[in-house]
């Protein structure tokens, strides 16, 4: 117990001494564990993003556009509306995405009433309803990237499309619409009245003539349409459309309804970089799209794969900082103090306690520093770190990003491997040099100094 | 207890001429011995090797028969031979008390070291303050007393002090010669001491020279 407390007084007895490299050692440690905890901690948050997300895909199918605008819908008058439902994967707790067309007939008019006269005009082609479960609506951010007004936030809410560069009479109408304005829709006993709130403009390039028009709203206002559903269309057994994309696993959880569209999901790990908005020509009339539900993805891939590659370089800095400095001081303790060990020695300390001595007060140093350091290092690093999962936050759901802020332990986890590794490899080098110089030593020239 | 020398032989490197040339002589305890000589003729030299600091190259050392190669050299440093050096040789970023503690903890003390520290520097003068103060804020008497007080605290049989009071005033050589010749009677140590001064010779037991490598008892001895 007395050895130990010395060897600690020991650091406050050279403290002139320990000190300047001190201060030095602990500016090296605290950059390189910054690094370390910037770098780990936003890998693994990306990491998690992409592990929740991974292998989720949209499959759409639907009749081509021209099918829907010549030939005449296979289904009966009260089913001019069809709807398809689908159901996501458990990972991305995706619980239900609806997408559905109204086929309006000339019966069955949207009527659109327009500014404070309730001026009313007929819309003469088909209006699509996509109904979104609120909880997947941050996966279609970028579908619904609003020119006007803001995202519907209540049942009876809508967001709508405009193009302006088309100029077919119906789109014409259409794009008389305003925020404020009511959209209703009628198909058979029911109708619905849709309030906009937001306008997405679609003629942001040039050649856009988009004719479609879309309301966009919670799921709740497109559900009621739900029995108007084509329920006995299905698809010919998964397996036969493509073996290698709908193996079991990727088709599990995938459940298709069929009418004019519907919309699945897919879930493979593997699949979601390869699908590029591939169009599939299974079935003969159909258009089957599988598209990645996050384009942001391969983005996101890049940077954990930099961030892991440069984390590595910051560990192996803060490793060699921490071999290098024990080294260091090491030498310095022995070196300098030639004399402390020549008159311990020879008032008759064993040279093993002396080796354990030294061993202590320089591990005492460099471990002390580091751990301070490296627990220090949070306070630079965490704006840095904040900054980040901050952009990250904006691309993926709220719920989700609370799940992977929680993975932050592994960054202890690497950095104290590391720094544990590092230590290990400095003590075992120090306890040599340290044995091996006072093993060696022998007092008598260094006491008796001719002065 | 008795330390013989016989027919010791030592030089620093093998290319240079025996500093200690056929040494032999006998040392018993309760006694004050002075070893004069003149400078460089090899006292310092023959004090670190009856401390152990080196191996003779020739002849034996022993205490009460036993050469003091058979007893291990860290026992033999700090229970045996206690050294008190020109240069005081304290450890200079230690308190006084610290060094003393150092000094009861190496050699096995059983008791409260802290307390013992204190005790030991009391007997040789060192007040409280200045036993927590670290030695380099102390004067040269005053290390010289710390280290006086180390060597006692080994409760080592020998204590050989290499010119104790070489860089004194005669009042403050003279209380070191009488903490010396307490100690010797209170513990029946045997302490050696070695001097350039005629004074402090003569008032030691025996004084012994040192000339051409040799030890020899000299006329004036008492
Ligand atoms: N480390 C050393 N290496 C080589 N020669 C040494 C060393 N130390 C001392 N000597 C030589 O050994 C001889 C004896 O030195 P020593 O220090 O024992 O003399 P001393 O009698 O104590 O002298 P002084 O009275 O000046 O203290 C001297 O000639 C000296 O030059
Ligand atoms: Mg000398």
């Amino acid at each position: 117990m007395y050895w130990l407390t010395n060897s600690l007084k020991n650091l406050y007895r050279s403290r002139r001494r320990y000190i300047p490299l001190a201060v030095m050692y602990f500016i090296l440690v605290c950059g390189a564990a910054a690094g370390v905890y910037t770098f780990i901690r936003m890998n693994t948050a990306t990491e998690a993003i992409l592990r929740e997300y991974a292998g989720v895909c949209e499959v759409g199918v639907s009749k081509s556009m021209a099918d829907i605008y010549e030939e005449t819908p296979p289904v009966t008058k009260d089913q001019l509306l069809s709807l398809g439902g689908s159901y996501g994967t458990d990972e991305a707790k995706i619980s239900k995405y609806t997408f559905c067309t109204a086929d309006v007939s000339a019966e069955y008019k949207a009527k659109a009433e327009i500014g404070a006269d309730g001026e009313s005009i007929d819309i003469n082609s088909p209006v699509f309803v996509f109904g979104y479960e609120p909880s997947l609506t941050y996966l279609y951010s970028s579908e619904l990237e609003l020119g006007e007004g803001e995202l519907f936030k209540a049942p009876g809410e809508c967001v709508i499309s405009k193009n302006e560069n088309n100029t077919s009479p119906d789109m014409v109408s259409w794009n008389r619409l305003s925020l404020g304005d009511t959209v209703s829709l009628a198909v058979g006993d029911d109708r619905v009245d849709y309030k906009i709130v937001g306008i997405i403009a679609e003629n942001k390039d040039e050649d856009s003539k988009t004719n479609r028009r879309m309301i966009y709203t919670p799921l709740e206002s497109a559900e009621l349409f739900d029995k108007y559903l084509t329920k006995d269309l299905s698809l010919p057994s998964s397996s036969t459309l493509e073996p290698e994309l709908f193996t079991p696993e990727a088709s599990a959880g995938t459940m298709i309804n069929l009418g004019y569209s519907a919309v699945a999901f897919l879930e493979s790990p593997d699949l979601l970089f390869d699908i590029n908005d591939r169009i599939i020509d299974s079935i003969p009339g159909f258009n089957i799209q599988l598209s990645p539900m996050h384009g942001d993805f391969a983005a996101l891939t890049k940077l954990t794969e930099t961030l892991a590659s440069s984390s590595v370089l910051f560990i192996i800095a803060f490793a060699l900082i921490i071999l290098i400095v024990t080294l260091i001081t090491t030498f310095r303790l022995i070196s300098e103090r030639k004399y402390e060990i020549a008159v311990l020695r020879s008032v008759g300390m064993p040279k093993l306690r002396l080796v354990i001595c030294y061993l202590i007060e320089n591990l005492a140093f460099v471990w002390g520093i580091t751990i301070a350091a490296a627990a220090f290092s949070i306070i630079p690093a965490r704006p840095a770190v904040g900054k980040v999962l901050d952009t990250i936050k904006q691309m993926v759901a709220p719920e989700i990003f609370t799940a992977i802020s929680g993975f932050g332990g592994k960054v202890w986890f690497y950095s104290s491997v590391s720094v544990f590794l590092a230590m290990t490899a400095a003590a075992a080098l120090t306890l040599i040099f340290t044995a091996v110089s006072i093993l060696r030593f022998r007092p008598l020239e260094i006491l008796i100094r001719r002065d | 207890m008795k330390l013989t020398l016989n027919d010791v032989y030592y030089r620093y490197k093998s290319n240079l001429p025996y500093v200690l040339n056929g040494v032999s002589g006998e040392f018993e305890s309760g006694n004050l011995y002075a070893v004069t000589g003149e400078s460089g003729c090899g006292k310092t030299t023959l004090m670190s090797i009856i401390g152990n600091l080196d191996r003779p190259e020739k002849g034996t050392i022993s205490i009460d028969g036993a050469d003091i190669k058979t007893i291990n050299e860290d026992t033999y440093r700090s229970k045996y031979v206690a050294m008190i050096f020109q240069s005081y040789n304290l450890l200079y970023n230690y308190t006084a008390v610290d060094n003393i503690i150092l000094m009861l903890n190496i050699s096995g003390y059983k008791g409260d070291c802290k307390e013992r520290a204190g005790e030991l520097l009391n007997e040789v003068g060192i007040t409280p303050e200045k036993q927590r103060r670290v030695v380099t804020e102390l004067s040269g008497g005053e290390q010289q007393r710390v280290a006086i007080a180390r060597a006692v605290a080994s409760e080592s049989k020998i204590i050989l002090a290499d010119e104790p009071t070489g860089s004194l005033d005669s009042k403050n050589s003279e209380i070191i010669m009488e903490i010396f010749s307490e100690i010797r009677g209170r513990y029946n140590t045997c302490i050696i001491i070695v001097t350039h001064s005629a004074e402090i010779a003569s008032k030691c037991d025996k004084v012994m020279r040192m000339s051409e490598g040799k030890l020899s008892y000299s006329e004036t001895c008492k």
